[in-house]
């Protein structure tokens, strides 16, 4: 009996025991559950707040980087202006104050009131990027709770130049800098560098403790572009072409200017533009450069690669002869020449001369599917060229079992087919440059702040044709110059490789035989040329025809360009 | 001993005085310098600021715009024709026997 009591307490006794030693090895799990989660868990959250609470931290912003033209002039570049805000809380009289402020700033007084009367707020941003001058007007009216924090703009010396070419910056969704469209859109990791920060140490009531530690990362500013623009070219192109859409009553109007053997863009302009300085004044279409982003038909001066394509392929010569006796039925189609006027035996020099859509069938015919449809893959259509600007967009190709006859047989005289200015200057400079492919840049150097310059290097695609067809076809265009519709307006003693082009728009599905996109294409001084162009009118209402518009604008360039770089006749 | 604290008593407030004007003269050095160097680096961001300004007004000048409505000011007019001398042609006074 007593040693059965005995043994119940001593069993008691060791349950009390364990019980004890649980509760110290819960408490014990808990404590180093616990430390786990401050020293390891939450320790990144924790050292942030600790950083918080003894150190300031500053961004240092970086400066973007400037782009000049290859002769050196800035086109675009950084100027000072100002973050202008108030504070609401230092400010008597609320009306008063938005009112003064806002004539200086013309914007409408009841927006900045409105701002001012939201309640708690102790900071209010009044308007971003004001210039110099106006800060200074605003500083003369010594305005308690007016305040200035200064901040980077960009500044356009030529005004509107190239706007299309050179884009312009905006904001993020996070109100930072941003470059958008053109090269602003294309370079804006180059352009804008890195943002660098200074933290200083702080005391207990946020004072900055003078020998505390201090980091600083200092910023990293943009790079700068050197264009192959030229800014002289870039100026007579605009001056051109402004008054030649004025002349020919255009809608609009594009040229580009390429030098052929490099694939360097040397000058770049579209009208109607905007002023990249008042961007948010223009419509959003307005944007987009139609030399890389928008799409025509070509129409004649297409006929250049389809001839190109056929004395490569061993499919004709320039001497070949054709009869053009009247037009030519291609699946129920009747093909006619632009005139309706037959000249009997042609060579294929006259076809071009004449531009006959007749002829250009007949080659179409001899080249058949498989050629023409690699032809236009060779020459860059269906592809971005990989110019470094961001708005390119490229039409796409019909696919291999969609091409019909009828299609072979316009595409040969540039309709039915949907190209980019910039696709169609650089495949006739394929012409121009002994067969080769250039991928075109606008950019020829990038220079970083420490003014190391790195050279972006021209770069050869591919060879298209050999140097003897495009010998041979430039003798055509030259030809075609000399005899062709426009040569009235050819400037005399220069040889001028080149094509006229008058396509039809379609509306709704039919070509509209009075809107035509005039347009003109070559290059010069064809025997060892410095320039390749593209000159395109759209809807010129003084005529429709590429020959007694666009041509006649496409030599008064080229006389300016010969006088600037200093070409003579022979 | 006793002369040891004696020489103790004299020496070591002349060593706690020295510290003291020489943390002084320490301390006030570092402010000055701080300020010296806060005033050079505003001057370096002053001159950044001016030399922006700078670039962009020589930009402005030189631009074309801006050349052109001098040119036009001064009474410069758009030149309509153009004497081009070919290759192989020379004035006629270059080719004269003297």
């Amino acid at each position: 009996m007593s040693l059965s009591l005995k043994s119940g307490k001593v069993s008691v006794r060791m349950s009390r025991i364990w019980m004890v030693f649980l509760f110290f090895l819960v408490l014990y799990t808990a404590i180093v559950a616990r430390l786990f989660y401050w020293q390891v868990w939450a320790s990144g959250k924790l050292k942030d707040q600790a950083t918080t609470q003894h150190f300031f931290r500053f961004s240092l912003p970086p400066k973007r980087g400037t782009i000049f033209s290859s002769d050196g002039y800035p086109l675009i570049m950084n100027q000072q202006a100002y973050l202008v805000y108030a504070e609401p809380k230092k400010i008597e009289d609320k009306d008063g104050f938005a009112k003064r402020v806002s004539d200086i700033l013309a914007v409408d007084p009841a927006s900045i009131s409105a701002q001012l009367d939201l309640p708690d707020r102790v900071w209010v941003p009044i308007q971003r990027k004001v210039d110099g001058e106006k800060a200074d007007q605003l500083k003369n009216l010594k305005e308690k709770g007016l305040g200035f924090e200064s901040e980077p703009k960009r500044y356009y010396p030529e005004a509107s130049m190239a706007a299309h070419m050179l884009g312009f910056v905006g904001l993020d969704q996070n109100g930072q800098d941003r470059g958008y469209f053109g090269l602003e859109g294309f370079y804006d990791r180059e352009l804008k560098g890195k943002e660098g920060s200074l933290q200083i140490e702080k005391d207990v009531q946020g004072n900055p403790i003078l020998i505390g530690s201090t980091f600083r990362i200092d910023p990293q500013d943009g790079r700068n572009l050197v264009l192959w623009t030229d800014r002289s070219v870039q100026a007579i192109v605009e001056k051109r072409l402004k008054e030649g859409i004025e002349k020919y009553g255009a809608k609009e109007g594009s040229i580009i200017v390429m030098d052929p053997k490099t694939g360097g863009i040397l000058a770049m302009a579209s009208f109607p533009s905007y002023d990249p300085r008042f961007y948010t004044d223009a419509e959003k279409e307005r944007y987009i450069n139609p030399i890389v982003g928008s799409t025509y038909e070509p129409g004649s001066t297409f006929k250049v690669l389809i001839v190109a394509s056929g004395i490569e392929n061993k499919v004709i010569t320039p001497a070949t002869t054709m009869e053009e006796n009247g037009p030519v039925e291609v699946m129920g189609y009747l093909i006619r020449t632009w005139n309706n006027k037959y000249n009997g035996l042609v060579t294929m020099t006259d076809v071009l001369i004449h531009s006959s859509n007749v002829g250009m069938v007949f080659v179409s015919n001899r080249l058949g599917k498989e050629k023409i449809v690699k032809t236009l893959s060779d020459f860059g259509f269906g592809a971005v060229t990989n110019v470094d600007l961001e708005d390119e967009s490229a039409p796409e190709l019909r696919e291999d079992k969609e091409w019909r006859e009828i299609d072979l047989a316009t595409v040969s005289f540039g309709q039915g087919i949907a190209v980019t200015p910039l696709q169609m200057v650089r495949a006739v400079s394929v012409i121009a440059n002994g067969g080769y492919l250039m991928e075109p840049k606008v950019v020829k150097a990038i220079k970083d702040a420490n003014g190391k310059m790195t050279e972006v290097k021209p770069k050869k695609i591919r060879q298209v044709i050999s140097k003897k067809t495009a010998e041979e076809v430039t003798e055509m265009m030259v030809a075609a110059v000399d005899q062709g519709e426009a040569k009235f307006a050819k400037p005399p003693g220069y040889r001028i490789a080149g094509k006229t082009g008058t396509a039809q728009i379609a509306v709704e599905g039919y070509y509209d035989e009075k809107k035509t996109i005039a347009s003109f294409v070559g290059f010069a001084p064809s025997d060892n040329p410095k320039f390749a162009m593209l000159v395109t009118l759209r809807e010129p209402s003084s005529s429709q025809w590429g020959s007694e518009t666009a041509a006649p604008l496409f030599f008064n360039i080229a006389k300016d360009l010969f006088l600037y770089y200093g070409i003579a006749p022979r | 001993m006793k002369k040891i604290i004696s020489l103790s008593t004299i020496f070591l407030p002349i060593i706690a005085i020295i510290l003291f004007v020489s943390q002084i003269v320490f301390t006030n050095n570092l402010a000055q310098d701080g300020s010296t160097l806060k005033e050079i680096s505003a001057k370096i961001d002053m001159l950044a600021v001016e030399n922006e300004r700078l670039n962009q007004e020589i930009a402005f000048a030189s631009s074309i715009p801006e050349i052109q409505k001098k040119a036009l000011a001064d009474g410069f007019i758009e030149a309509k024709h153009f004497l081009t001398i070919a290759q192989g042609k020379y004035l006629v006074s270059l080719t004269q026997k003297r």
